[in-house]
């Protein structure tokens, strides 16, 4: 139950004769929010998705639990138009057999979790972008994964949204206490969310990982100077220097 | 909004009117060119053969567009699951469409016409009204997202509950556009095997409007004429009306007029 998750020596070639990552070692201890960070097509969302067993790596190992044990979100909320939001949320369920009760209980439990009670009934083109993201959190969350991966959830949707999800997002984690890896291309985002940052750059090469101290208290991390030192510390393995610009 | 019905309506009286009008002025013989009025007279003196020719047809359009429908599912199933089989009987379907119907209808009539005719007619309205279900629902079927896809894998979806939760759902707007064309279809597909058939044993609108044609009775053919376009202007609406059932709730199509 408590098992480290492993990407060891990780290699994955495309059909098409691109590599995408080359020989990436990575672990993800039990209970860890570890965020991925690097420039588009740097094969954060390709690690991801092996770590989800949606794809076979061309060489090396991966540990990973069960399917059911892990929770996936999309950049996209990828909602069934047709279906409601209780409906999207229940559907892994139904498809894995739980029982109607059991499938009752564990959709409103989610729902109040992300901040939905009481919307159960909303199709997805009756709500917001953010809204339709927590449905997918939730969806994702209702079979009470161990490993919860997301990628570039947030990424779609407007600051003020995204910042609020963040927090919820942190919330969750520290309650359920799954393993956490989340991919983002947003350098604060990442050093906000994770407590690892691992950041890949160009042939899914891991440049560094920066352990980004845990805060007092969420609400001033962002103008703490741990922060900024995280920050400037991530966006240096990528090759930017944040202090030569004055900081974004 | 009430113009988008009153506008049409007073087109058609004003034609009528003009029509009736004209016949009578220019002493326009019936068997050139009967009167309106006229022509309702003849839908009243032979509404019994004309009923029954009407459901004659609208039995053989139906049935025809079931098959085409059920087929046309099915098989756009099987195609999207097994790309060898589509790529080995792709071909003959296409054949089967584009070879006029009118030009193989005898040889069904020979075949399958000879015990029951009713089954030849609905066979060749079948080949008209199936291509464009096959078509579309296999687009339908190909369109779904990716994501969705990859939804259903994660959640250890057996091949049949990607297909009822997902893809067919997913499909159903294309398969209600694929129907809407395939019903009026099956209509012309009804008319022409009717046309073909031409025997006395067949009693459709089509057959009744050659043989009210043959003995000159203008009147009737229009009478059979004007029962077979209301016939298809009911079967698009009706098909319309089951969209409009279907996905007003949800797709983007509808959501404008909803909102």
């Amino acid at each position: 139950m408590n098992d480290t998750l492993f990407l060891d020596q990780v290699q994955m070639r495309f059909d098409d004769g691109t590599t995408a990552l080359d020989g990436l070692s990575l672990d993800f201890p039990a209970g860890s929010f570890t965020a991925l960070v690097g420039p588009s097509g740097c094969g954060k969302s390709t690690a991801l998705r092996l770590l989800a067993g949606l794809l076979t790596a061309s060489s090396g190992s991966v540990t990973r639990p069960t399917r059911d044990q892990i929770g996936f979100v999309f950049q996209d909320p990828t909602l069934l138009a047709w279906k409601s939001a209780y409906d999207n949320i229940a559907l892994p369920l139904k498809i894995a057999g739980h029982a109607r009760a059991d499938i009752d209980r564990r959709v409103s439990q989610v729902l109040d979790l992300v901040g939905l009670a009481g919307r159960g009934t909303a199709l997805p083109r009756e709500l917001s972008g953010g809204m339709k993201m927590r449905v997918s959190l939730a969806r994702a969350l209702a079979s009470q994964p161990r490993l919860l991966l997301l990628d570039e959830p947030f990424a779609a949707l407007d600051e003020l949204t995204r910042l609020r999800l963040d927090d919820d997002l942190l919330r969750i984690w520290q309650q359920n206490k799954c393993t956490v890896v989340f991919v983002t291309h947003s350098i604060s985002e990442s050093a906000y969310l994770g407590e690892r940052v691992a950041v890949l750059t160009d042939g899914g090469h891991l440049a560094h990982i920066e352990n980004v101290p845990a805060p007092a208290t969420r609400e001033d991390f962002r103008s703490s100077p741990e922060f900024h030192q995280a920050m400037g510390n991530i966006a240096a393995a990528l090759g930017h220097d944040l202090s030569a610009r004055g900081g974004t | 909004m009430m113009l988008r019905y009153f506008l049409p309506a007073l087109i058609g009286v004003v034609t009528l009117g003009i029509w009736e009008i004209w016949v009578v002025l220019a002493h326009i013989p019936p068997f050139v060119l009967p009167a309106p009025r006229a022509i309702f007279a003849a839908l009243l003196a032979n509404a019994d053969t004309l009923f029954s020719a009407l459901w004659m047809t609208l039995y053989i359009t139906a049935m025809a567009f079931f098959w085409a429908v059920i087929s046309g599912v099915a098989l756009a199933v099987i195609f999207t699951r097994a790309r060898m089989i589509e790529m080995a009987f792709y071909p003959y379907v296409v054949t089967l469409q584009v070879t006029p119907v009118v030009a193989i209808a005898p040889l069904i009539l020979i075949w399958v016409g000879f015990d029951n005719v009713d089954r030849a007619l609905i066979l060749i309205a079948w080949i008209v009204a199936f291509f464009p279900m096959l078509t579309n629902t296999v687009q339908g079927l190909r369109a779904t997202e990716t994501g969705l896809h990859e939804l259903m894998t994660l959640a250890r979806a057996r091949w049949w509950q990607r297909l009822i939760y997902l893809e067919l759902p997913a499909a159903f707007p294309s398969i209600l556009t694929g129907a809407k064309i395939s019903g009026g279809l099956a209509l012309i597909g009804a008319v022409v095997a009717e046309f073909v058939a031409g025997s006395g044993t067949s009693t459709g609108l089509a057959w009744r409007i050659i043989e009210a044609g043959n003995r000159l009775e203008i009147a009737t053919m229009f009478a059979a004429l004007l029962l077979l376009s209301l016939l298809g202007i009911f079967i698009f609406y009706a098909l319309s009306f089951v969209e409009w059932l279907a996905l007003r709730r949800w797709h983007e199509s509808f959501q404008s007029k909803s909102t």
